[in-house]
């Protein structure tokens, strides 16, 4: 009864996008309106906490490799961390903003984990290609959680988190096990197996 | 004169830029998910069910798209535009 992988990609691109979304909320109302009511300050740091929560389910019975495991745990770790670090500053518990460095934190080791975990350079290949570029995207924008650290109130490096957080949710839904993506463009690429 | 038509005709509510953004990411991501579902109804897997997987009928990548747009335009984006209006935004 385990998902295929690319279901897997699909939930979790499906709990990226409720993180967007939410971001853009946050963005246009402002922070006062966001916290009117009690549940809503907590409701996409939550989310990407209950998200790590899943990671470690992946990580144990999605055992392709032991890279594969590491990375799991790892992307489950960050989600964890950067969850309860917004939950901490959500509740006030936690006061600085530089606490927001851990989703930053988080997005880096994450795309590392990425790319290493995806070591095929077979960039005409669907999961290869994807997988790079999700890699490159988190690592490139851990910039917006760092600035967000430094100017808390930013609308742009906001907006730049909720863009990633879309861009990844998009990328995710594109993950299909049985599909290439410019295997036209290698003479490597052999035609794809349907499942 | 005017009262009356006031009384029959309700002033068009405008509502700020913000609350146009809070009130259509929600069903934008419901029409995105529907677009999708027109542009690569093989992804429908409800369509077609046959010697499909379980995991594959139930989760349907486009339908659960739309989904999450009408559920976060009840859940959210509503009680948000509530809020919003109260305090005057």
């Amino acid at each position: 009864m385990q998902p295929p992988p690319e279901v897997v990609h699909w939930l979790f691109a499906l709990g990226f996008l409720m993180l967007g979304l939410c971001l853009v909320c946050e963005v246009a109302v402002g922070p006062e309106v966001w916290r009117k009511h009690g549940w809503r300050p907590y409701l996409w740091p939550t989310f990407l906490f209950v998200m790590g929560l899943f990671m470690w389910a992946v990580m144990v019975f999605f055992t392709n490799s032991t890279v594969h495991l590491i990375a799991h745990g790892l992307w489950a770790q960050g989600m964890m961390i950067g969850g309860v670090c917004l939950l901490g500053l959500a509740r006030g518990k936690l006061r600085s903003p530089l606490w927001m460095l851990s989703v930053g934190l988080a997005l880096l080791v994450g795309g590392g984990a990425t790319l290493v975990h995806e070591s095929q350079g077979w960039l005409f290949n669907r999961s290869s290609f994807l997988h790079h570029v999700e890699g490159w995207s988190a690592i490139g924008a851990s910039v917006f959680p760092i600035g967000l650290s430094l100017r808390p109130r930013s609308r742009v490096f906001s907006l730049g988190l909720a863009a990633l957080f879309f861009a990844l949710a998009i990328l995710l839904l594109c993950h299909r096990d049985a599909a290439p993506i410019f295997g036209h463009m290698s003479p490597d690429a052999r035609p794809p197996v349907a499942r | 004169m005017v009262a009356a038509f006031r009384r029959v005709v309700p002033p068009v509510v405008r509502r700020s830029r913000h609350a146009l953004v809070v009130a259509a990411i929600g069903p934008v991501t419901a029409l995105g998910g529907l677009l999708w579902a027109f542009i690569q109804p093989w992804r429908i897997t409800l369509l077609h069910p046959h010697g499909k997987g379980v995991w594959y009928l139930i989760v349907e990548a486009p339908l659960l798209v739309i989904a999450l747009g009408v559920l976060f335009t009840a859940f959210v984006a509503r009680p948000l535009l509530h809020d919003l209006e109260e305090l005057g935004g």
